[in-house]
């Protein structure tokens, strides 16, 4: 019987000029090598040994693909190798198929060529690793400096990042301080949102939406002219950009929804499968096997995040840190193909018969598997953080933390003798403001007098008469609060499930004299339980309500019950 | 009062959150033996963390030791990197064929025989 046959096609250039040439060669089999309409110059020595494995040393990795194979070629006349000695032939595309003779034999390895050396009239051809086209990095754009979209002067050469997914307080980079915009990632690439923004960790008060403006430039344009609400921002995903009300206090971190992509390509993604043939795809392939990703994204198909942000980590060790992350590894198929695969005790899918065996060695049980989540992109730094102290990091000389004898601490004034005042309060009296097992007792307010049975827990009644179903805001519940000098006052309402109907639209506000507060527009009456509200108001008597509305006017209204609680009041 | 909710500050100063998954059998069995593992990882949510957690807890040997052993096998094995094939053999109490995951392979395909690296439970 005859030996394989092995066909090897390289594409190696011409030293004088840099194209390429189509040098074939063949091995085993019989002679002559005529196939696919070409000959084929015979001299391959023997076929080659393939060499590939994963890592595992007790920990799950993502790739580790590292494949190795070296061809000899010793063909009978010496002036043969004496000609291909003319050719360059690192990086040179390589295709080595392997198979019995008659039809032309599958490809076994393709890739490029790694080196080649030439002794006692024989080629040695080393093929590099088939994933070398994924080892080297992302290409980023980089900002020019010349303001606008291309960032300060001083960003000149920086990287524009790439965001994609999930990402947790992002930190946001000044692009035009004038202007207080800031930037988040690649202006030319949108972004799906930009959940979240805060100030040395405080969240925005307020958040606006600014929509894409036909171009990028008049999205910056707009953005910048924007008016953003006291103690917030104006948002603006499609260029990745937001404007903040005023120079920050310190630096803006954000939650954002990465990159959408084109719809043909799917838009938003989120699964680690997805997100890699983004990047893949993003360095120019090579291709994922058909179905691969599809398949991938539905076997592990939790939301992750990534960024791009630097030109040294290659593609390979991203897709190794993703994959890991929920236990798939990826490899290339023999033409060149991204495969990925899960660690997983699946099915057998093939079986042997072992000639020899050998142990290597022992991994010990893994019996605890810790892993983080929801990754902070911004390791902030307590100095970071705005107004913050940890009651539990305070401690008394004694040893005693600050947090055990906090004033709604229960017991917290144990101990002391009858008639020790605490601010104007007898020790006494304190005890009687603080719930069992700590916090605020019921009915118990801060520094502000507030009429006797005004703060309730209770329902009020509403009779059915309250509400017309005309459009026109009705009283629920109202009293008047005494503040014996200024300060907040924070309210919390609610109203009870047998009022109105709980099908048709409601309209819920709060209202401290003339100033409504917390509106909740369009909801049904269960929903009125979210209201809350606080407002500044000064000395002396200030009436508090609850309103309600409904806009049918055909509508007919149920008695119910409602009640609004002064919780708090602040000086 | 403090503008950041002090747990939240406390994400704000950590890397990441954590979710953890035990074997508690198969700690109690192995004693001081056992190993802790941990990786951060891009997951988003912690639900899917703790499901990936357990997920890979399992396949660690689910509490239980593991080997790495090379094989003598006829044929080409490397295309089967990353999935799980089932040997038998005369020794290492393969007698009753075992699956295994297959780690790497040394294709020779010369003599059409491989070394096949594998992970296998014991």
């Amino acid at each position: 019987m005859a030996a394989p046959l092995i066909l090897v096609e390289v594409h190696p250039r011409r030293v004088a000029d840099g194209v390429a040439e189509t040098v074939r060669l063949a091995g085993g089999g019989s002679r002559p090598f005529h196939h696919d309409g070409q000959h084929w110059r015979a001299g391959i020595e023997a076929l080659p040994t393939i060499m590939a494995s994963i890592d595992y040393d007790g920990e799950i990795v993502g790739g580790g693909v590292a494949q190795a194979m070296t061809l000899s070629f010793a063909p009978s006349s010496h002036s043969i190798i004496d000609a291909l000695s003319g050719y360059f032939w690192a990086d040179a595309a390589i295709t080595v198929r392997i198979g019995p003779e008659g039809s032309l034999p599958p490809v076994v390895a393709s890739g490029k060529v790694l080196d080649v050396a030439i002794s006692e009239g024989k080629m040695a051809i080393a093929l590099a690793d088939p994933a070398v086209d994924l080892m080297k990095p992302l290409p980023l754009a980089k900002y020019a400096g010349t303001g606008g979209l291309e960032g300060p002067e001083e960003w000149e050469g920086l990287v524009k990042r790439r965001v994609w997914g999930r990402l947790f307080n992002l930190q946001a980079q000044p692009m035009d301080k004038a202007n207080n915009v800031f930037c988040l990632a690649d202006p030319m690439h949108r972004l799906l949102a930009i959940a979240a923004v805060r100030d040395r960790g405080a969240a925005a008060a307020e958040l606006t939406y600014l929509d894409w403006q036909g171009t990028v430039e008049a999205t910056l344009t707009a953005l910048q002219a924007a008016v953003a609400p006291a103690g917030g921002g104006v948002v603006c995903p499609s260029i990745a950009c937001l404007k903040w009300w005023t120079e920050p206090a310190g630096d803006l971190h954000c939650d954002v929804l990465g990159e959408v992509g084109p719809d043909d390509m799917g838009g938003y993604v989120e699964t680690t499968a997805d997100i890699a043939e983004r990047i893949v795809q993003a360095l120019g392939g090579p291709a994922f096997a058909p179905g691969v990703v599809a398949a991938s994204a539905a076997l592990r198909s939790a939301p992750m995040g990534w960024i791009v942000a630097d030109d040294t980590t290659t593609v390979a060790a991203m897709l190794d840190d993703m994959m890991a992350s929920v236990s798939l590894l990826w490899l290339l198929s023999a033409t060149g193909e991204i495969l990925i695969r899960p660690w997983a005790w699946g099915a057998s899918v093939a079986s042997a018969i072992s000639q020899d065996v050998t142990r290597q060695n022992m991994l010990r049980p893994v019996t605890t598997r810790r892993l983080g989540y929801q990754r902070n992109e911004t390791v902030m730094a307590r100095g970071d953080l705005a107004a913050i102290v940890l009651a539990s990091d305070v401690t008394y000389p004694d040893g005693t933390v600050v947090s055990d004898v906090q004033p709604a601490e229960a017991g917290a004034t144990a101990g002391a003798p009858a008639g020790t005042q605490v601010d104007t309060i007898a020790a006494e009296d304190v005890s009687a403001t603080i719930a069992p097992g700590g916090g605020v007792a019921a009915d118990q307010v801060g520094t502000a007098a507030i009429v006797a049975g005004s703060v309730t827990g209770a329902y009020h009644a509403v009779s059915s008469a309250a509400i017309a179903g005309d459009g026109s805001w009705r009283t629920l519940v109202s009293y008047p609060v005494e503040m014996a000098e200024a300060g907040d006052i924070l309210l919390w309402a609610d109203a009870s499930q047998t009022f109105g109907d709980g099908a048709r639209a409601w309209d819920y506000r709060i209202m401290v004299g003339s100033t409504a507060l917390n509106l909740v527009a369009g909801d049904v009456v269960q929903a009125a339980t979210a209201l809350s509200g606080r407002l500044a108001v000064g000395a002396g008597s200030v009436t508090v309500a609850l309103q309600a509305r409904a806009a049918d006017s055909t509508v007919a209204v149920a008695a119910g019950r409602a009640s609004l609680l002064a919780l708090r009041c602040y000086r | 009062m403090s503008l950041v909710d002090p747990v939240f500050a406390q994400w704000l100063m950590a890397d990441c959150l954590w979710s953890v998954a035990t074997d508690d059998v198969g700690a109690a069995r192995w004693g001081d033996s056992v190993l802790t593992q941990e990786r951060k990882t891009t997951i988003a949510l912690k639900a899917d963390a703790e499901a990936e957690a357990a997920r890979q807890l399992a396949f660690m040997g689910a509490g239980g030791p593991m080997v790495i052993d090379v094989h003598l096998l006829v044929g080409r094995w490397e295309p089967y990197r990353g999935q799980v094939i089932t040997i038998t053999g005369n020794r290492l109490d393969y007698d009753a064929g075992i699956d295994v995951f297959v780690l790497g392979a040394e294709d020779a395909l010369a003599s059409g025989t491989s070394r096949v690296t594998v992970l296998r439970r014991l």
